[in-house]
C-alpha cells in the first residue's frame, strides 16, 4: 500500500508547528491527537520522563516497569518500557544525543495500513525530541538567564550600595580635608598623570572640576621662584632615590592669595621601582599665624617678664637705696650747717653732699622708668608748648641739621608734666642729632591727634600696652639718621642700655616711665641707615585751653616746734631723722614700729604735736599705723615718709588720709616744709 | 455578492484571494504583533475596511499601536477604515456566544464594506476570549469551521489568532482541522489538516442558521 499524500502532508505540517508549544505536555497532547489521523494506528500515548501523567489515548498510568518510576540513567534506557517488544505495538524513544525525553508508544490496529507511515512516524517522532531538546534547552537557557538576572541585579544593587557608599565616602573625605584644609594628590610615573583631590585644587586657588588643570606644573607655578627648583628637587629624589619629603613654602594661589603650606611626598615600590609618588598639600597659614603669634607673645611675655624684674629690682634698690640716701644725706647736711664756710673738709662735705643728690636724683630716675614718674600732671597743649620750646631747642642742634615742624593750629590737649615733658623732647631731639651725627640731615618734630585704628603696628613700650581712649595726641620726632639695628630696638626701653658711650643709658627707659605714668605709648619705627620714627602717644584731653601754670606757693621758712614722733624700722634713718628734727627745733621722739608708735603716743598724746611713719614696716605698714592712731586722736597730723613714689604711695583706698608725702631722701628745707603744712592744716 | 479578486495580506509577497481564512497559532508576542501589523497595516494602505478583536490589551493600547504603524493616511479617513472592538463583546455580547450571531456580524461588516465603497474588508480577531469559560464558548470550531462558508459568500479575509501558551494541544489540532490556511513562521501555508464544514460538522451542519433576530 502506498501513503496517503495528504496524511503524509499533515504529519510534516505537525513538524512544522511543534515549535510554537511552549512545554512538553502540550507537544504530547498535539501530536497523539495529529497520530490518530494516520491510519492503521489505534491509539497512541508518549510518556514523558518527566511528567507523571503520559498524553494519548494508550497508556493511562505509567507502568511499574516504566522508565520515569525507576528513574533510569540514560544508558540503561532501552532496556525499559512496557510495551517494549508486545505484539502490535512499535516504540519510539524520544532521545536526542544528550538528553532521553520519553517514549512514542503506538498500538498499530492495522499494521499493512500502517506500514507505508512508519518511516515519517519514526520522522515525527524524532522531530518530537528535537523539540523537547530545543524546549529543554530553552528553559535551560531561561534559568541560566534567570539566574543571571538575579546575579545582575544583585550586582547591580551591590554596585548601587557600593557607589552610594562610595559617593558617601568621598563626600565625607572631601568635607574632612575641607575642615582641615589638607588635599590629597597622586603621581603616576609609568602614565605621567597627576591625580588632585578637590582640596588640592581649592588650596591652589582652583576650582575643583577644573580637570585640565591637574598637573605638577600648576602647582609649581605658584611656588616663589626661589622655592619652584627646591621642591621640584625633592619631587625627583622621591622618584629616584625613594626619598620621602616634607617641607613648607609660601605660595601664591591662583586668586592671588599668599598661603604657607605643607608639602609631603611618599613614593611607592613595586620591587625596586617606584611606580607612584602619593602626598598631600595642606594650608598651614592659620597655623603659622598662630604660630607667630605665639612667637610674639612669648616675646611680649618675656619682655613684661624682665620689664617686671627690671622693675622689681630698680623699686627695691630705689627704696633701699633711698633710705640710705636718707641717712647721708641729713647727716652732710647736718654737717655742713655745724661746719665752717673755711674748714678744710667743708669742700670735701659739700662734694659728697652733692653727689648724694646726683644719687637721689638718679634714684629719682629709676623710679620714673617705673611709670612712678614724680611731678604733678596739668593740662597741657602739645602744639603750643612744642612751638615755645622750639627756641631753646634750635640752638642745641649742629649746623648741618634742619628741624622741620609741623604743628595742629590748636591742640592736642593731654595730661602730663611740662618740665617732664621737656626733657622727653630735649632727649628725643637729642637722640635725633645724635644719630644724624656730622651730616647733613632732618629733624621733624609734628603733632597730631590718631584714632585706635591708626595707631601703627610697630616696637611699642611698653610691651603690653593696651589702648584705652579712643584718640591719642601724637607727638613726632623723627630724623634721618643711622637707624636702629633690629638687636638694639629690642633692648631699646631697658634701662642702661645704651650705644653710645656709658652714662647715658638711663635716658629712654625714663622717658618710657613718664609716658606710663600718663596713660600713654610710644612707638619706635627705625631702619639702619634710614632714620628713624618715635611717636608718642598720650590721650586726648578735652579740648580745653589749660589755665596758666599757677606759681608755686612756698611754705614759711619758720618752724613750728613740738614734739614729734617719728617711726621707721631702719635705725640709721630715725637717728638722722631725730637729728634733724632736733636741728629744727622739734622735740623728736623714735618708735621702731607701729606698735611701739601707738603705744608711745598714748603715753605722750598731750605733747605729740605730729608724727611721721615710714610706709613699708614689719607688723604694721605705715597706713595700719596712721589707722591706729587717728582712732586714738582723729585729727592728729600724719607726714607719710617713703622712698617710694608719692602716686603709688599715697592714692589708696583708706578711710584715713596722710596730710603731707615727705620723698626720701629729704632735706631739712623739705622737712620742715612738710612740717609746716601738716601742722597748718590741722589748724 | 462580491467575490472580487486577489489582496496581498501584507506580511509576505504573495497575493490570496479576498476571503482567505487562516489560523495563526503562536507563542512568541512579538512575532504575533510583527504579523498582525503588517496584516492590518497591508489593509488599510490598500484601502480596506479593517476590524481588530482585542482580547490581550485595552482598547486605546490598539489605537496606539495604530498610530505607531503610521499607514501615511488621513487620519479621518483612517478612523473611518478601521474599527478596533473588545473581543469578547464582540464575540458574546450578552456574555453567551452563539455561532450564528457572529457569522451574521460578519456578513454585517462585509455589506457595510461594500455600501462605504471599500473594495475589500479584512479582520482579525483574539480568540483567548473563548477560555473564559462563557456559554457557546465549546462551540468556538463549530463556528470556525462555519466561517469558511461565509466567506465564500461574504469574502472577509480574516485571521483568527491563537495563543499555544493558553491553548491545549488537542484544541490547536482542532483548530488547524477548521482553517483552510495557516501562518507557519510568517508564511501562509495550506493546511493538511483542514476538514470542509461538512466533514467537520457532518452532513446535517451544511447551511449555517439565520440568526433569530
Amino acid at each position: 500500500m502506498h501513503a496517503d499524500i495528504k496524511i503524509i502532508g499533515q504529519l510534516s505540517t505537525a513538524e512544522n508547528i511543534l515549535h510554537v508549544f511552549p512545554s512538553p505536555r502540550k507537544i504530547g497532547d498535539f501530536s497523539t491527537q495529529a497520530l490518530k489521523k494516520v491510519p492503521g494506528i489505534a491509539r497512541n500515548s508518549i510518556c514523558f520522563k518527566d511528567l507523571s501523567q503520559p498524553s494519548g489515548d494508550l497508556v493511562k498510568v505509567p507502568c511499574k516497569d516504566c522508565c520515569m518510576a525507576s528513574q533510569v540513567p540514560l544508558s540503561k534506557v532501552q532496556l525499559v518500557c512496557g510495551f517494549a517488544g508486545r505484539h502490535n505495538h512499535k516504540t519510539y524513544y524520544l532521545k536526542t544525543a544528550a538528553h532521553f525525553f520519553g517514549f512514542l508508544i503506538i498500538e498499530i490496529q492495522d499494521p499493512d495500513l500502517f506500514s507505508p507511515y512508519a518511516p515519517f512516524i519514526s520522522n515525527f517522532s524524532n522531530s518530537i525530541s528535537v523539540t523537547l531538546e530545543n524546549l529543554w534547552q530553552k528553559e535551560q537557557l531561561q534559568t541560566k538567564n534567570t539566574v543571571l538576572k538575579q546575579h545582575r541585579h544583585n550586582l547591580e544593587s551591590l554596585i548601587k550600595k557600593r557607589t552610594r557608599q562610595l559617593e558617601k565616602s568621598e563626600h565625607l573625605l572631601d568635607l574632612t580635608q575641607k575642615m582641615a584644609k589638607i588635599g590629597g594628590w597622586e603621581w603616576d610615573v609609568e602614565k605621567q598623570t597627576m591625580a588632585w583631590t578637590a582640596e588640592t585644587y581649592r588650596i591652589h586657588g582652583l576650582d575643583p572640576g577644573n580637570h585640565e588643570k591637574c598637573s605638577s606644573e600648576t602647582s609649581l607655578k605658584c611656588y616663589d621662584p626661589a622655592d619652584q627648583p627646591v621642591v621640584w628637587k625633592a619631587f625627583q629624589q622621591c622618584i629616584k632615590d625613594k626619598t620621602p619629603y616634607d617641607m613648607q613654602f609660601r605660595i601664591t594661589t591662583y586668586q592671588n592669595r599668599r598661603v604657607w603650606i605643607r608639602t609631603m611626598g611618599l613614593p611607592v615600590v613595586e620591587g625596586t621601582r617606584v611606580t607612584k609618588v602619593i602626598g598631600n598639600i595642606m594650608d598651614i597659614s592659620d597655623y603659622k599665624k598662630l604660630e607667630q603669634e605665639s612667637i610674639a607673645l612669648t616675646r611680649q611675655l618675656q619682655h613684661a617678664q624682665k620689664a617686671e624684674s627690671l622693675g622689681r629690682m630698680a623699686g627695691a634698690i630705689a627704696h633701699h637705696f633711698n633710705n640710705q640716701l636718707n641717712v647721708v644725706m641729713g647727716n652732710l647736711e647736718m654737717a655742713l650747717e655745724d661746719s665752717p664756710a673755711d674748714a678744710v673738709y667743708h669742700d670735701n662735705l659739700t662734694a659728697a653732699m652733692h653727689a648724694a643728690g646726683k644719687s637721689a636724683e638718679i634714684s629719682g630716675l629709676m623710679l620714673t622708668y617705673l611709670g612712678q614718674g614724680e611731678g604733678e600732671t596739668s593740662k597741657l597743649e602739645l602744639s603750643r608748648f612744642c612751638l615755645s620750646y622750639l627756641p631753646i631747642l634750635r640752638p642745641t642742634l649742629p649746623g648741618g641739621i634742619v628741624l622741620e615742624t609741623d604743628f595742629m593750629s590748636v591742640g592736642p590737649v593731654v595730661l602730663a608734666n611740662a618740665n617732664n615733658m621737656q626733657m622727653i623732647l630735649s632727649h628725643l631731639i637729642t637722640n635725633a642729632a645724635e644719630a644724624i651725627g656730622d651730616k647733613t640731615g632732618r629733624i621733624k618734630l609734628a603733632t597730631s591727634i590718631l584714632s585706635v585704628s591708626d595707631i601703627p603696628k610697630v616696637v611699642t613700650a611698653p610691651i603690653d600696652w593696651q589702648p584705652g581712649a579712643k584718640m591719642y595726641a601724637c607727638v613726632e620726632v623723627s630724623d634721618t639718621g643711622c637707624g636702629i639695628g633690629d638687636q638694639d630696638m629690642e633692648k631699646l626701653f631697658d634701662p642702661f642700655f645704651t650705644t653710645k658711650f656709658t652714662g647715658r643709658g638711663l635716658g629712654l627707659s625714663v622717658v618710657l616711665g613718664w609716658v606710663k605714668s600718663w596713660d600713654g605709648a610710644l612707638c619706635v619705627e627705625s631702619k639702619k641707615d634710614c632714620g628713624t620714627r618715635v611717636r608718642i602717644l598720650l590721650p586726648v584731653q578735652e579740648n580745653m585751653v589749660p589755665p596758666p601754670s599757677a606759681a608755686v606757693s612756698l611754705w614759711p621758712s619758720e618752724a613750728k616746734g613740738g614734739t614729734v614722733l617719728l617711726v621707721d624700722d631702719q635705725e640709721a634713718v630715725r637717728k638722722i631723722g631725730v637729728g634733724m628734727l632736733q636741728r629744727l627745733g622739734f622735740s623728736p621722739l623714735s618708735a621702731v614700729d607701729g606698735p611701739e608708735a601707738v603705744a608711745l603716743f598714748r603715753r605722750h598724746q598731750d605733747s605729740i604735736c605730729c608724727v611721721i611713719t615710714d610706709l613699708t614696716m614689719p607688723d604694721m605698714d605705715g597706713w595700719e599705723t596712721l589707722m591706729a592712731l587717728r582712732k586714738i586722736q582723729p585729727d592728729l597730723p600724719v607726714i607719710l615718709a617713703s622712698g617710694h613714689d608719692q602716686t603709688q604711695a599715697m592714692n589708696q583706698d583708706h578711710p584715713e588720709k596722710f596730710q603731707v608725702f615727705l620723698h626720701k631722701p629729704y632735706a631739712l628745707v623739705q622737712l620742715k616744709n612738710a612740717l609746716h603744712k601738716a601742722l597748718q592744716d590741722k589748724t | 455578492m462580491k467575490n472580487d479578486g486577489n489582496i496581498s495580506l501584507g506580511f509576505d509577497n504573495e497575493v490570496y484571494p479576498a476571503g482567505t481564512h487562516m489560523c495563526l497559532i503562536y507563542n512568541d508576542e512579538a512575532e504575533r504583533r510583527k504579523i498582525i501589523t503588517r496584516f492590518l497595516e497591508g489593509g488599510l494602505k490598500t484601502g480596506e475596511k479593517v476590524a481588530y478583536f482585542v482580547d490581550s490589551m485595552p482598547l486605546t493600547d490598539v489605537y496606539a499601536w495604530l498610530e505607531e504603524m503610521d499607514i501615511g493616511i488621513p487620519k479621518k479617513k483612517l478612523n473611518a477604515a478601521f474599527t478596533a472592538a473588545e473581543a469578547r463583546k464582540t464575540y458574546c455580547p450578552d456574555n453567551t456566544f452563539v455561532p450564528d450571531r457572529m457569522l451574521a456580524t460578519l456578513r454585517d461588516f462585509y455589506s457595510q464594506s461594500v455600501d462605504q465603497g471599500y473594495p475589500h474588508c479584512r479582520v482579525s480577531g483574539e480568540m483567548g476570549w473563548a477560555l473564559k469559560n462563557l456559554p457557546g464558548s465549546d462551540r468556538i470550531m463549530e463556528y470556525e469551521s462555519l466561517v469558511n462558508v461565509v466567506v465564500a459568500t461574504h469574502p472577509v479575509t480574516a485571521v483568527c489568532q491563537y495563543d499555544a501558551n493558553r491553548f491545549d494541544g488537542a484544541t490547536i489540532l482542532k483548530c488547524l482541522e477548521v482553517h483552510p490556511y495557516m501562518i507557519v513562521r510568517g508564511q501562509v501555508v495550506h493546511n493538511p489538516y483542514y476538514m470542509t464544514p461538512e466533514e467537520f460538522l457532518g452532513p446535517l451542519q451544511k447551511q449555517p442558521r439565520e440568526v433569530k433576530k
